[in-house]
C-alpha cells in the first residue's frame, strides 16, 4: 500500500513540476459547456473534502479526503478527452469500540469524454454531453452528464445533470445516483469571479429504492491568469433526508451517505 | 453485470439528445456574435470561415471584445497572446485576423 501510495504522489508531483497553462473554471461542482481548442493540453489537481457524518452512523469526525491528477486534452474544437487518476483517504472514530480508522486507497483510473454540441457563443445556450467510465479492479463506475451553460456580458451559470451507476464487491453490488447542480458566477475584472453553486446529491441502491438527497449550497470564487487557474467552492449542506428511516439521528440533514461539508479546489496549469 | 431496463433511461435520453441537436448542429446560428460592418473584399467563403474560427476558437470561451474599442498596439498583443492560448496555427491566425479586422475602423485596421 506504501509503495503504491508514494508512486501515486511522485506521478502527481512530476506532473505538477512539468504543468504549464488552462480552460478556466468558476465554479468546482459544475461543468461549464466550454471544451478545448483542438491540440490545448492542461494538468488539472482536484482537491475535495467531505466533512463530519455523525457518531449515530458509525464514522465520528469524518473526513473523506479525494484527491485526482487530470490531463486533459482537445482532440478537436468540440471533442476534449481527460485522463485521470483517482485517490482518496478517509478517516473517521468507530464510536462502539473507540477506535480511530484511517485509509488511503487508489481508486482507480477514469476516462472523461466531453463532447460539445452546441456552441454558447453561437447559440442561446451551449451544450455539451459528458461521460466518465472509472475502473479500479473490483469496482468501476459510469457516469454521464448534460452540461448546459451561457454567458451574459460579466455574468456566467451553468445547469449539470448527471447520472452515475457503480458497481462494487466484484461488481455484485449497484447503487445507482443522480445529481443536479446549478451555479451563477459574476467576473471581476479578467482575473477573479464570484458566484454561488447549488448541488441536489440522491443515491438510489440496486435502484430499488430512493434512499437519500442531500442539497449543499455554497459560494465559489476562481481565478485565472495567463498559463493557470483556480477555483474554490465550499459547500455545507442546507438540507437532507434519508428515505430509509432516520439512521443519522438527524430531522433536517443527511448525515449517512453525506456530510455536513464539501469543499472542494480545482488547479489548473495549461500547457 | 445486470443491466435492468429502468436503468436505461439516462442512456436513451442522451441518445435522443444527441441525434436532436445533430440535425441543427451544423447550422451556424448568429448567436450572439455581431457581424462585422464591412466586408473589405474577402470571398464569401474566407467570410464564412472567418466567422467559424471566431466561434470556435474565442466566442465559445469568452465574451465578444469589440476589435474596434483597441487601439492597434493594445489589439496586436491581444492577438498574439490570444492565438497561442487558442493553439492557432499561422494560417489560421492569420486568418482571423484579417476577419477581425473587419470591426475596425477601416483607416485603423490597415495600418
Amino acid at each position: 500500500m506504501q509503495i503504491k501510495t508514494i508512486t501515486f504522489w511522485a506521478i502527481a508531483a512530476a506532473l505538477l513540476q512539468s504543468s504549464l497553462r488552462a480552460d478556466e473554471r468558476r465554479f468546482t461542482y459544475s461543468y461549464e459547456p466550454e471544451t478545448h481548442t483542438k491540440g490545448a493540453m492542461e494538468f488539472e489537481q482536484w482537491v475535495t473534502l467531505r466533512s463530519q457524518r455523525t457518531k449515530e452512523v458509525g464514522q465520528q469526525n469524518f473526513n473523506l479526503w479525494e484527491i485526482r491528477e487530470a490531463l486533459e486534452y482537445g482532440v478537436t474544437d468540440n471533442y476534449t478527452v481527460e485522463f485521470y487518476l483517482n485517490g482518496k483517504s478517509e478517516s473517521f472514530r468507530e464510536p462502539s469500540t473507540a477506535e480511530n480508522f484511517s485509509k488511503f486507497s487508489f481508486e482507480g483510473v477514469s476516462i472523461e469524454n466531453r463532447y460539445m454540441l452546441l456552441n454558447q457563443g453561437t447559440h442561446a445556450v451551449g451544450l455539451t454531453l459528458y461521460l466518465e467510465p472509472r475502473f479500479a479492479g473490483d469496482e468501476a463506475e459510469l457516469e454521464e452528464k448534460v452540461i448546459l451553460g451561457q454567458r451574459y456580458g460579466d455574468w456566467k451559470w451553468a445547469f449539470n445533470l448527471t447520472h452515475a451507476t457503480e458497481w462494487a464487491d466484484n461488481f455484485h453490488s449497484t447503487e445507482g445516483e443522480v445529481e443536479a447542480s446549478f451555479g451563477v458566477a459574476r467576473d471581476f475584472g479578467p482575473h477573479w469571479s464570484i458566484g454561488l453553486e447549488l448541488r441536489d446529491h440522491n443515491e438510489v441502491p440496486e435502484y430499488r429504492h430512493w434512499e437519500n438527497s442531500a442539497i449543499f449550497l455554497g459560494p465559489t470564487v476562481s481565478y485565472r491568469q495567463e498559463k493557470w487557474w483556480g477555483a474554490l467552492t465550499v459547500m455545507p449542506q442546507i438540507y437532507g433526508a434519508n428515505f430509509g428511516g432516520d439512521p443519522d439521528g438527524h430531522r433536517n440533514l443527511e448525515l449517512e451517505g453525506h456530510e455536513r461539508v464539501n469543499v472542494r479546489l480545482l488547479l489548473g496549469f495549461d500547457f | 453485470m445486470r443491466v435492468k431496463t429502468e436503468k436505461l433511461w439516462v442512456p436513451a435520453l442522451l441518445v435522443a439528445i444527441i441525434a436532436g441537436c445533430q440535425n441543427t448542429g451544423s447550422r451556424m446560428s448568429s448567436g450572439s456574435l455581431p457581424e462585422p460592418t464591412r466586408t473589405a473584399g474577402l470571398s464569401e467563403a474566407e467570410l464564412a470561415h472567418g466567422r467559424i474560427l471566431l466561434a470556435n476558437k474565442c466566442a465559445k470561451c469568452h465574451k465578444f471584445h469589440d476589435p474596434a474599442n483597441y487601439d492597434n498596439a493594445e489589439w496586436h498583443m491581444w492577438m498574439r497572446k490570444m492565438s497561442r492560448k487558442a493553439h492557432l496555427t499561422a494560417p489560421e491566425e492569420a486568418e482571423l485576423s484579417r476577419y477581425l479586422s473587419l470591426y475596425r475602423p477601416e483607416r485603423t485596421a490597415q495600418r
